[in-house]
């Protein structure tokens, strides 16, 4: 009985995880009350592509991101993989520190655990340090390594890319 | 004591039946044990990013050959999408989810369209942009044509155009357009994209997994892999019980 209970608990949280998408527009909509400025670009440049490479452990794809900003805070959507399918994360970053960070959209089986603001609430006021480095420690979730890892490495990014858009 | 007495008091030991089991579980605890072990460990051995190519493993999943496959011709090559696996020609681009409904090169870019997203594509095929709702593109895409220096696309909610550097689109009072196409891939490429997407669905982890469950063979390898853990449980023990009894005795 008790491990039908916890079956049923795993495969609802999952459907729950896989079902609560957010739209991109709601989280920028929310980020900027309303007032949405246009989108901009950033290009990576060469430097910029090689220390976004350093944070995702992985050759990066991008050659130019979104975003959307104003004169204290910019936000980001980026996607980086989990386990083996994309997480996509929105960030929102004022003064050089993270005001909000949010999964938008989980598509794996397990450690849609990131979704939750138990975890989420950690980023905040999170900067930047000079290695790249996030300045605060975050606690992962037991069983959600990698989701807590793409979601670190995420919100790294974001900072790096606000650093580069600041004169 | 007569041999049949004998063999009567033989099979109610409960040693005997723990060391007569323990030869029957061993090849199971050791398959568990090497599996799980693997299992624990599949991240860092990259089991989770190498698949399966073998083809009579591929036979028993049942994996077949994707038959049939959208593709669009563009002057720089072929884009097809096989199961989730787009391609440039024969050159694997990347993963995606969504269906592909056009593609085109434009400005020097592919421009890729899917059910609710935009790829941009530079020359060598590196990504430069994905784009979707937050780029003011509709919920459902269905085609997409060039104009003179811009994009369209057709939508669940009509016409959109995009700006020259396809940064934004927007909804666009646009009648006809070519839109494009999609082609038949030449048969020789139509094959060798299907046994490569066959080749990246299985992955090494997975099938760790189904030998470790007893998925690998059906109904009757769960039911192995339930009486082999029973059996474990039953030597574990067993096992207890007569360590206490020979150390009681011994006492």
């Amino acid at each position: 009985m008790g491990l039908s209970v916890l079956v049923c608990l795993l495969v609802c949280g999952w459907a729950h995880a896989q079902g609560t998408d957010i739209p991109p527009q709601r989280f920028l909509q929310q980020s900027f009350g309303g007032n949405l400025p246009e989108a901009q670009v950033l290009w990576l440049t060469p430097a910029l592509k090689q220390q976004t490479t350093e944070i995702l452990q992985h050759p990066s794809r991008m050659i130019r991101t979104r975003y959307w900003h104003n004169e204290t805070r910019s936000a980001w959507i980026l996607d980086e993989i989990g386990k083996e399918k994309p997480i996509t994360i929105g960030v929102l970053v004022e003064s050089g520190r993270i005001e909000a960070i949010r999964v938008l959209a989980f598509r794996e089986s397990r450690g849609w655990e990131i979704r939750h603001t138990f975890f989420t609430d950690q980023f905040q006021q999170v900067g930047l340090q000079q290695d790249t480095q996030l300045d605060r420690h975050i606690d992962g979730i037991s069983g959600a390594t990698l989701s807590v890892r793409a979601m670190i490495k995420i919100a790294r990014l974001a900072l790096l890319f606000d650093q580069a858009i600041r004169p | 004591m007569s041999k049949r007495r004998h063999q009567r008091t033989k099979w109610r030991s409960l040693y005997v039946w723990h060391r007569t089991l323990g030869l029957t579980a061993a090849i199971f605890a050791i398959g568990l044990s090497l599996t799980g072990m693997a299992l624990n460990h599949g991240h860092g051995l990259s089991l989770d990013r190498h698949h399966i190519s073998s083809v009579w493993l591929l036979d028993l999943y049942n994996i077949q050959p994707v038959t049939a496959f959208p593709s669009f011709q563009t002057p720089k090559g072929l884009i097809s999408q096989v199961g989730e696996r787009l391609y440039l020609d024969q050159v694997y681009l990347l993963n995606h989810q969504q269906s592909l409904v056009g593609a085109l090169w434009h400005q020097d870019q592919f421009v890729i369209a899917l059910e609710s997203s935009i790829i941009l594509l530079n020359p060598d095929g590196e990504l430069i942009e994905q784009q979707d709702q937050s780029s003011g593109l509709p919920t459902l895409l269905f085609g997409i044509a060039a104009s003179s220096n811009t994009v369209l696309i057709s939508s669940n909610q009509g016409v959109f155009e995009s700006d020259p550097a396809i940064l934004q689109w927007h909804p666009a009072a646009i009648q006809n357009a070519a839109w494009i196409d999609p082609v038949a891939a030449p048969p020789e490429l139509r094959q060798r994209l299907a046994q490569d997407q066959r080749e990246h669905i299985i992955t090494w982890e997975r099938l760790l997994f189904d030998l470790h469950s007893g998925r690998l063979f059906g109904p009757v390898g769960v039911l192995l892999i339930d009486l082999s853990g029973l059996l474990i449980l039953f030597l574990a023990l067993s096992g207890v019980f007569i360590w206490s009894r020979q150390r009681a005795k011994h006492r």
